[in-house]
């Protein structure tokens, strides 16, 4: 997939550099791990490429291991979190500065959740 | 018929008589529980029945600070703005403050009150926000006055070293303002300059490996101590020690024990009579949890048992000893025996809970 084609000579090189890199690197390398910070004995554990700030659903996430085992129980819950504690304002309504009263009407996220509410800016 | 009638009324006068010493007995804690409206939960553990709501002036209730004399709370909301001091009698919202005015937010990331809940120490970052750009300043370190709402002085940071986070408290008496950094360092609490230091940093002991002790007292600590479980590395064998300390933080003392292999045990709380205390073993990611329960007088882990437990999960004990409770992220508190860790019941609440602290009451307590 590529959709940026290199128009001018210092582009071209940037081209060429992240080729030559791309063909020495390790595969491992190559993987995309933003936004992930582990501690080192656990560099091995599994990669998100995408983080649950990137992922417009609400309340995904994924434990440690990948899996949703080590969510909250019940895992509705963890759309507060998100909310709250999490402060990445990317798919639930900004809790700090817009919507501090988003779950007024949700006080129970497994019982209530349907009473959350679109949040429009 | 007589004889029987007799053993009968004989029966209900000793069962009223012993339900009534066992309600005049009766040892409790109120738990006061955040939620995710304005409200904040009065929970009676003996009862199980929610007996009070404290209707909040700001949208939930996200942070909780119990002062020195356990009468009155300090509660912040969810957007760090808004500090409310809610009296513990009555039951009510009776002061707030902010810090922030117009295009300056200021958001309060720390709080300690001082024992006269005259002043507070604030730990604090400030957000201007101006025409093109937002302005970020701190974190800071401040004293305010509480009676007047005003900030009376910038406290400087332990060794000149800014952070962006750091646990401080005062002593009881107020004259000592404790920071919590790699080591512990105690400011006078009105000058603030330095008067003692406790270098935790380094071993304790020559021989052992540094170690980092608790020192937020427990509900059921005696005044004054902070009991904990801590690890430290063993330098002979290169291995990982787990053990239980005693901090007497005024006296810069430390009593411990060694129990043996580190393990992943968390919520480590004391019983009661403080000879006993629990923990969770938390390993894996599916489903490997045990209750611990350790016996400080004769220093061993006594017992071990395997339980459903939760993904995230607090424990608490109650005021008489006799129960478990298992809690944190959700609307329920499930209840163990804390003798035969047997599951009893789940208490359930209308909301879920952004914090749970409880506060042990003895006396007199009538359902």
């Amino acid at each position: 997939m590529k959709h940026i084609k290199a128009v001018n000579q210092k582009a071209a090189r940037i081209e060429a550099w992240v080729a030559h890199e791309a063909e020495q690197a390790q595969p491992s390398e190559l993987d995309v791990v933003g936004l992930e910070s582990r501690p080192p004995h656990e560099q091995n554990g599994p990669n998100f490429p995408l983080g649950c700030s990137l992922v417009f659903a609400p309340g995904w996430e994924a434990d440690s291991a990948g899996g949703t085992a080590g969510l909250c129980q019940p895992v509705e819950r963890d759309i507060f979190d998100c909310h709250l504690s999490c402060f990445w304002p990317a798919h639930v309504p900004d809790q700090l500065n817009h919507s501090p009263d988003w779950t007024s009407k949700c006080a129970s996220a497994q019982k209530d959740w349907r009473k959350l509410d679109l949040i429009f800016p | 018929m007589m004889r029987m009638l007799d053993s009968g009324v004989w029966a209900l006068i000793i069962l009223m008589a012993g339900t009534s010493i066992t309600l005049e007995a009766q040892e409790t804690a109120l738990w006061y529980l955040g939620t995710y409206t304005r409200d904040i939960l009065v929970w009676d553990e003996a009862s199980e029945q929610v007996v009070d709501r404290i209707e909040m002036g700001h949208h939930t209730p996200a942070d909780i600070v119990v002062n020195e004399g356990k009468d009155r709370i300090y509660v912040r909301d969810g957007t760090a703005l808004h500090m409310e001091l809610v009296d513990l009698k009555t039951k009510e919202v009776v002061d707030e403050f902010t810090l922030s005015q117009g295009n300056v937010t200021v958001r309060i990331n720390g709080f300690a009150p001082h024992p006269s809940d005259e002043k507070a120490v604030i730990f604090a970052k400030r957000y201007t926000k101006l025409r093109d750009r937002y302005v970020v300043e701190g974190p800071f370190l401040l004293e305010y006055d509480l009676t007047n709402k005003t900030v009376t002085d910038t406290i400087p940071w332990p060794d000149d070293q800014e952070r962006e986070s750091i646990r401080f408290q005062y002593s009881p008496d107020g004259e000592i303002l404790y920071m919590f950094a790699e080591d512990i360092i105690a400011l006078d609490g009105s000058s603030y300059e330095e008067v003692d230091r406790w270098q935790i940093s380094t071993p304790i002991e020559s021989g052992v490996g540094r170690s980092r002790f608790g020192t937020a007292p427990q509900p059921y600590d005696e005044e004054g101590v902070a009991t904990s479980l801590f690890r430290m590395t063993d330098p002979v064998q290169n291995r990982r020690l787990m053990g239980i300390a005693k901090v007497r933080l005024s006296e810069k003392k430390v009593e411990f024990f060694t129990l043996g292999e580190a393990r992943p045990v968390r919520n480590f709380t004391l019983a009661p009579d403080g000879k006993k205390a629990y923990g969770l073993l938390e390993q894996g990611n599916i489903a490997e949890y045990e209750f611990w329960e350790f016996d400080l007088v004769n220093q061993r882990v006594s017992k071990r048992v395997p339980f459903a437990g939760r993904p995230r999960m607090t424990l608490g004990v109650s005021a008489d000893g006799e129960h478990l409770f298992i809690y944190n992220a959700g609307n329920t508190i499930d209840v163990y025996d804390a003798e035969t860790f047997d599951y009893i019941k789940q208490i359930v609440f209308d909301e879920d809970t952004t914090f749970e602290v409880m506060i042990p009451e003895t006396g007199n307590f009538t359902p």
